[in-house]
Parts: C-alpha cells; structure tokens; sequence
C-alpha cells in the first residue's frame, strides 16, 4: 500500500496520461472539443507546482520546520503575484 | 516539398523536437526551451508564437518528469524551494529591466557563461559526493532545518550530500533568475550548473531540482501567455512532446552514471552558449 504522499504521486502519473490524451484531443479538434480541452490543458499545466509545494509545505508544517514554511509560502506568494501582475500588465 | 507539405509536417517535426529537448532537459537539467525555441525560430516561427511553445514544452516536460523524481528522491523541494525564491526575485527585476536595457550584452556574457560551466563540468573527474554502504537512506534524506539530503546511484548505494556556499548561490541564482526575466527563459542551463558546480550538490539531484524549478517559472509564464490569448492548439505537439520526453529522461537519469549525466550536461551547455552567444 503507497503511503500517502505516494499515492499522490501515483495521481499525478495517472494524470500526465490523461493529459496527452487531452493534448491529443487539442491537435486533433476532435468533435470540436479542441478549445475547450486547451483550457483544461493550461488549468492543469499552470497550477501542478502549486500542488507540489502544497504538498512539500505540509509535509514542513508537520516537520515543524518553520524556516522552509515560511520559504515555501514566500515561494508560492511571489510565484502567484507574479503571473496575475504579468496578467495584468500584458493580458 | 512544397509549403502544404512543409505545414503539414510542422507539427510533428514539433512533437520530435519537444520530446527529444524535454528528455534531455530531465537528463541534463535544462528547462529546454532555450534549445527548443531557437529550432522553432529557423523553421520560421515567430518569436510570438515559439516563445509559448517553449514554455508549454518546459512545463509539460517538468510535470511528467517531477513526480518519478522525487520517488526516486534526485529531486530537493527543499532546494528548489530556496533557490526558486531567489530565483523569483530576480526574474521580477529582469522582467522590469527588460524594458530599458538592451539584452543582447548580457545574453553574450551568459552565453559564454554556458561555455566555461560547460568546460569546468566537462573537465572534472572523480567524484565529489561518494557513496556510503549500508546507510539507511530514510535517516539521512529530507533532513528538517538543513539543505541536506540523499539519492540512490545506478548501483542502489545511497549518496549523501549536503549544499556548501548557499550563500554564493543564493547570490547567482538571483543573476538566472534575471536573465530569465529578461529573455523570457527559464534559466534551468545556468541553475544546474550554480547547484553542482557552486553548491556542490550531485549534478543528477542538480539537474533533477532544477527541472522542478523551470517546472514553476514555466507554470507563471504560461498562466501569462494564457492571459495574452497566445495559447493556441498549435502547442498542443509540444505538450505531448513535453511529457513524453519528460517521462522518458526521468526513467533514464537514475540509470545514467553520474559522471554520463555530468558529461551530457557539458555537451548541452556548450551547444547552448553557441546558440545564445550567436542567436543574441
């Protein structure tokens, strides 16, 4: 039985799968579905590291490992501020 | 071959290029757009298009490639996440200096950056981080408070490390992180090398952590592409590419003797100075 953070990583396997079938669907616009399957794609592809650090944050936080949460945190606040400015400034 | 022909064959002749640079980038611990998007430049792309193709490709390439990482343990969140930081401050102040400074200085002097971190991991022998028989790797890995850690070699003795000068590369790592800002990569060629070469951090955990890393500048970048409209279905080859490429480079960079994957990064620093000292 994988332990816990295992099993995620078992999810994100079984979803790089699901996204080159999804890819696939982009390529091909099959049944006109292409547009909205890139959507999903970008959803999936802009917020993983998210996921990653999420995880690693918890993992910290459990550790009590103050110094990494509060690196992890700043990590994900710069990383956040930086696509909705860059958003906001060319978008 | 008449130009129908030639559009037609563009997208898979993106698919081989995204899947043969993504594996490499798993490998050698390039983000992979800094080879990839010069190609799709000379196959007459332009840079507003090959420029989210790139980046769709590094992060494609990370997703696949992150997970078998860190089960098999070469990649460090911790280190990421430090490095990252300073990373991302840096790329803030070379997106801002991008518009009144003139890149091309700095891309020649990275590019021949490229080269001599190219021929200082070319040329080194031996190997700094020796493995220790019969330690338990689940007492030495993901040791809280410290930049400490260790991986599996080819031969399943466990290698730990610890990073030295953190300072120094705090320090550089901020420079990739501007030259990423100002040219729109991800800096993973100038990352591994500060990690393995500065830092003295196993060039496979090196190049593995970085991927995660260009794996977040690449997310940001593509959440502004997305913002732009730029994304279309023409990226679609580079994502399939992407993580095919990813997946494959991931399962052979734990087979690789650390000595290959040192090599084979040398091979790709030196192609990528040529390309940014030429290309710049």
């Amino acid at each position: 039985m994988p332990s816990p953070p295992l099993r995620h990583i078992r999810i994100a396997d079984v979803l790089a799968l699901v996204l080159i079938v999804a890819a696939t669907v982009v390529w091909s616009d099959a049944q006109g579905w292409g547009a909205a399957t890139l959507t999903g794609v970008t959803v999936v592809l802009v917020t993983w590291p998210a996921l990653f650090i999420g995880m690693a944050l918890a993992r910290w936080w459990r550790q009590r490992d103050w110094r990494y949460v509060g690196i992890g945190t700043t990590l994900f606040v710069i990383a956040t501020a930086s696509a909705a400015i860059g958003i906001l400034l060319t978008g | 071959m008449d130009a129908l022909a030639v559009s037609q064959a563009a997208p898979w002749i993106l698919l081989g290029l995204a899947t043969f640079t993504a594996m490499l980038g798993a490998i050698g611990g390039i983000g992979g757009a800094v080879l990839l998007v010069p190609a799709l430049l000379v196959m007459g792309w332009s840079p507003l298009e090959a420029a989210p193709a790139g980046m769709a490709m590094v992060a494609a390439g990370a997703f696949a490639a992150v997970p078998a990482q860190a089960r098999n343990r070469t990649s460090n969140l911790r280190l990421a996440a430090v490095l990252e930081t300073s990373a991302s401050i840096g790329a803030a102040a070379g997106a801002v200096l991008s518009v009144t400074i003139a890149p091309t200085a700095l891309m020649r002097l990275l590019g021949v950056a490229a080269m001599v971190a190219a021929l200082a991991g070319g040329t080194r022998t031996g190997q700094r981080n020796l493995p220790v028989e019969g330690a338990d790797i689940n007492l030495l890995r993901e040791q809280p408070g410290l930049l400490a850690s260790a991986y599996i070699d080819p031969q399943g003795r466990v290698v730990p490390y610890r990073a030295t000068r953190v300072p120094a590369g705090l320090g550089l790592t901020w420079v990739a992180g501007v030259v990423a800002g100002m040219t729109g990569t991800s800096g993973g060629y100038l990352k591994t090398p500060i990690m393995s070469e500065v830092m003295h951090i196993p060039v496979k955990v090196a190049a593995a952590t970085t991927v995660f890393m260009a794996g977040i500048t690449a997310s940001v970048a593509l959440a502004v592409y997305a913002g732009q409209g730029r994304l279309t279905s023409a990226v679609a080859p580079a994502i399939i590419g992407g993580l095919v490429g990813g997946r494959l480079g991931a399962l052979l960079q734990p087979r690789l003797p650390a000595g290959t994957v040192r090599q084979l990064l040398s091979v790709l620093l030196m192609i990528i100075g040529i390309v940014v000292v030429v290309t710049a």
